[in-house]
C-alpha cells in the first residue's frame, strides 16, 4: 500500500526590525531598567528585512516580485487600530489584475535554506510620527503547499 | 588675572566678532571710571588695527593704563610706539600693530587698568591675523593637510577648513578630480533616483569616491578680498573592487502553462541570470546590489481585431513604461534573476511584448554613512510574440521569441555610471493602452 507522507510544512517569516524594549521592575528590592537607545527610528524609508526559511523536508520554489504583491501586512497603531494603506500604497499593492511582471526572481529553497527580502513598510502605509506600530507580515505559500505563512510581530518606534 | 580674563571672555565675548569689553566698576571706589573697549578694525600681522576706548564719566579722572598681553600661544601685538603699555586720560581711539599672528583664537587681550587698581575694569580679546592665511584641511576632525589618506570607494569624505572669521573672503572652493571619479551622493527613492552633485563652494565639501585610484589630489583654494590667495591639499589613495565581471545566462522564450486554462509568455525556467564576480581589497565584505532600470516595455494586444499598444502603468506616467523596475534594490543576492512574464488571456487573440532593461551592479562597503558605487551594467532585452491556438483550452503558439543580453560576446559593460530614474514601474496594476 502506498504510504502518503503528510508533509507538515510551514514557512517561517522572521521579520528583523527594531524591537521596542521595555523593562519593568521585578520586585521592590531589585529594579532593573533596560535602555534601548537604538529602538527609536529617526530616518524615513523604514524597511523590514524579511527572512523566509524552508522548514519542510521538500524544496520550495519562492517567487519574488513586488513586495507589495508578495506580502500583505497587518499594521496597527499603539491603540490597536488598523493603519490603512495610503493611496499610493493601495495602488502598489493592487496585484490581483496584473498581467505583466517586471521583477521576477525564482528561488528554490532546499530544506533548511532561507532567503531574505525587504518590505518597505513606509512606502505602503502612512505611519504618523512620532508613533509606535505593531507590524505582522503574511505571505501566500506556494501552490503545492497552500495556505498562508504569518510572521512574528515587531514593533516600530518612529521618532518625529 | 588670566583667570579673570577668560571668565570675562566666557561671559561677554564671542571669538570672531569685533569684541566689546565688559565694564566692571570697582565697588570700593566711588569715583572709579567705567571703561568700554570696542574693536574697530581687525589687527593683521604687520598692519595697524584700532580699538575705541570710552571712559565715563569724562574729565578730571586719573589716567587709565592700557596693556597688551598674550596669555597663550604665539600672537604678539604692540601699540604704535612699539610698547605694550600706554596711558590715556580720556576717551579715544588707540591703534595696535600686529607683530606675530595668533595660533590660538582670542588669546591676545587689551585691558584697561585704573590707577592703583589690582584688576582691569575692561578686557577685549582679539587676534593678530596672518597676512597670508594657511588653511588647514580637516577630515573627521583630523588635520590631513598635505597628507596621504587611504579610503575605499563609497566612503563618506567630509572635508572642512576653519578660517578666522575676521577674514574677508572673496571665494573659496574645492577641486576634487575628474568628473565620474566622485559623486555628492546617491539618492534612491522608489520614484526618483540617481547621483547627486557635489557642493564645492565654501569651507566644507562632502563627496564619495566612485572609482578606485591612487594619487588623487583634492585641493582647497581660497581667495581673499584683498587678492591674497592660499591653497591646501590632501592626497587620497582609493581602493575598491577590481576586475569586475558579470556572466549572463539566459533561457529560451516559451509559453508556460502555469495552471489549468492559464498560460504565461516568458522565458523558460528561471529566465535570465546575472552572476557577478570581482576582486576586493583584503578585509572588505562582498556585497551585491542590483538595480534594474526598465528602458521600455511595449506590449501589443490584438483583441477581436482591435490592436492596442500598451505599457505597464508607471508612477509618474512614462509613455514608454520606463523607470525603476519594481523596487530598490532589485536584489542583493548573487546571482540574481529575471523573467519578464505576461499572463495570456484567451479573450485576446495575439500578444507581443518587447522589454528592454539595463541591470546595474553596485557594491557597498557597508561602512556607516557610505553609499553604493556602480561597477557596471548589462543591457538586455526580451521579446515574444504569440497567437491564440485554442481559446477553449487557452493554448497558444509561440511565433517568435528572444531573450538575453544585447551583446552576447561581452554582455557586461564596466562603467562607473549610476542608475538614474524619475519614475517607478511597479508592475502591479493593469496596463495602460491606447
Amino acid at each position: 500500500m502506498r504510504q502518503f507522507h503528510y508533509v507538515r510544512a510551514f514557512l517561517l517569516l522572521s521579520v528583523g526590525a527594531v524591537h521596542l524594549a521595555w523593562a519593568s521592575p521585578t520586585d521592590d528590592t531589585l529594579r532593573l531598567t533596560i535602555t534601548a537607545p537604538h529602538v527609536v527610528i529617526r530616518e524615513f524609508n523604514v524597511s523590514l528585512e524579511v527572512s523566509m526559511s524552508n522548514r519542510t523536508t521538500q524544496p520550495i520554489a519562492i517567487i519574488k516580485t513586488s513586495p507589495g504583491c508578495d506580502f500583505s501586512a497587518d499594521v496597527r497603531d499603539v491603540d490597536g487600530q488598523k493603519v490603512p494603506l495610503t493611496q499610493a500604497g493601495a495602488e502598489l499593492s493592487n496585484c490581483a489584475s496584473r498581467l505583466a511582471t517586471g521583477r521576477w526572481i525564482r528561488v528554490i529553497l532546499k530544506p533548511g535554506e532561507s532567503t531574505d527580502e525587504t518590505y518597505p513598510v513606509d512606502l505602503y502605509y502612512g505611519l504618523a510620527r512620532p508613533g509606535i506600530y505593531r507590524v505582522q507580515l503574511s505571505r501566500e505559500l506556494p501552490s503545492q503547499l497552500g495556505g498562508v505563512a504569518k510572521s512574528n510581530e515587531v514593533f516600530l518606534n518612529l521618532a518625529e | 588675572m588670566c583667570f579673570l580674563a577668560l571668565a570675562l571672555c566666557g561671559n561677554a565675548l564671542m571669538w570672531g566678532a569685533l569684541p566689546t569689553s565688559v565694564v566692571e566698576p570697582e565697588r570700593s571706589t566711588e569715583t572709579a571710571p567705567q571703561v568700554t573697549i570696542g574693536q574697530l578694525r581687525q589687527v593683521f600681522q604687520g598692519e595697524l588695527g584700532s580699538f575705541d576706548i570710552e571712559i565715563t564719566p569724562t574729565g578730571g579722572l586719573s589716567p587709565i593704563t592700557l596693556r597688551l598681553r598674550c596669555d597663550v600661544g604665539t600672537g604678539r601685538a604692540t601699540f604704535e610706539d612699539g610698547s605694550t603699555e600706554m596711558l590715556i586720560t580720556e576717551s579715544g581711539t588707540v591703534r595696535v600693530r600686529g607683530i606675530t599672528s595668533s595660533d590660538v583664537p582670542g588669546a591676545l587681550t587689551l585691558t584697561a587698568w585704573p590707577d592703583g587698581s589690582t584688576s582691569p575694569v575692561a578686557t577685549a580679546f582679539f587676534d593678530v591675523i596672518a597676512p597670508t592665511p594657511e588653511p588647514r584641511i580637516f577630515l573627521q576632525g583630523m588635520d590631513v593637510t598635505g597628507t596621504r589618506q587611504s579610503v575605499i570607494v563609497g566612503q563618506r569624505i567630509e572635508l572642512n577648513v576653519v578660517l578666522h572669521p575676521g577674514l574677508s573672503i572673496e571665494k573659496q572652493d574645492w577641486w576634487i578630480g575628474k568628473q565620474g571619479e566622485y559623486t555628492g551622493g546617491f539618492l534612491h527613492t522608489p520614484f526618483l533616483g540617481g547621483p547627486q552633485p557635489v557642493v564645492r563652494e565654501g569651507s566644507t565639501t562632502t563627496f564619495y569616491w566612485v572609482t578606485s585610484g591612487y594619487d588623487r589630489t583634492v585641493s582647497y583654494h581660497l581667495k581673499l578680498a584683498n587678492g591674497v590667495t592660499a591653497t591646501a591639499t590632501v592626497i587620497f589613495d582609493v581602493d575598491g573592487p577590481s576586475s569586475t565581471q558579470v556572466d549572463v545566462d539566459s533561457e529560451k522564450v516559451g509559453i508556460d502553462p502555469a495552471a489549468a486554462n492559464s498560460s504565461v509568455l516568458g522565458m523558460t525556467g528561471s529566465g535570465i541570470s546575472f552572476r557577478a564576480r570581482y576582486f576586493l581589497p583584503e578585509g572588505v565584505a562582498k556585497n551585491f546590489i542590483w538595480v534594474q532600470i526598465v528602458q521600455s516595455d511595449a506590449i501589443t494586444v490584438n483583441s477581436n481585431g482591435v490592436r492596442l499598444h500598451c505599457v505597464p502603468k508607471t508612477q509618474p506616467i512614462s509613455n514608454v513604461g520606463a523607470g525603476l523596475d519594481t523596487t530598490y534594490p532589485y536584489d542583493t543576492h548573487n546571482p540574481t534573476l529575471d523573467n519578464p512574464r505576461i499572463r495570456l488571456s484567451s479573450e485576446t487573440q495575439e500578444y507581443s511584448r518587447v522589454f528592454r532593461a539595463r541591470m546595474f551592479l553596485l557594491w557597498t562597503s557597508g561602512l556607516s554613512n557610505s553609499i553604493p558605487v556602480p561597477l557596471g551594467f548589462v543591457d538586455w532585452s526580451f521579446s515574444g510574440e504569440v497567437v491564440l491556438e485554442d481559446g477553449a483550452t487557452n493554448t497558444w503558439e509561440l511565433k517568435s521569441g528572444r531573450g538575453g543580453p544585447n551583446n552576447s560576446v561581452t554582455p557586461f559593460t564596466r562603467a562607473a555610471i549610476y542608475p538614474f530614474w524619475t519614475s517607478l514601474v511597479p508592475y502591479t496594476e493593469v496596463l495602460t493602452c491606447n
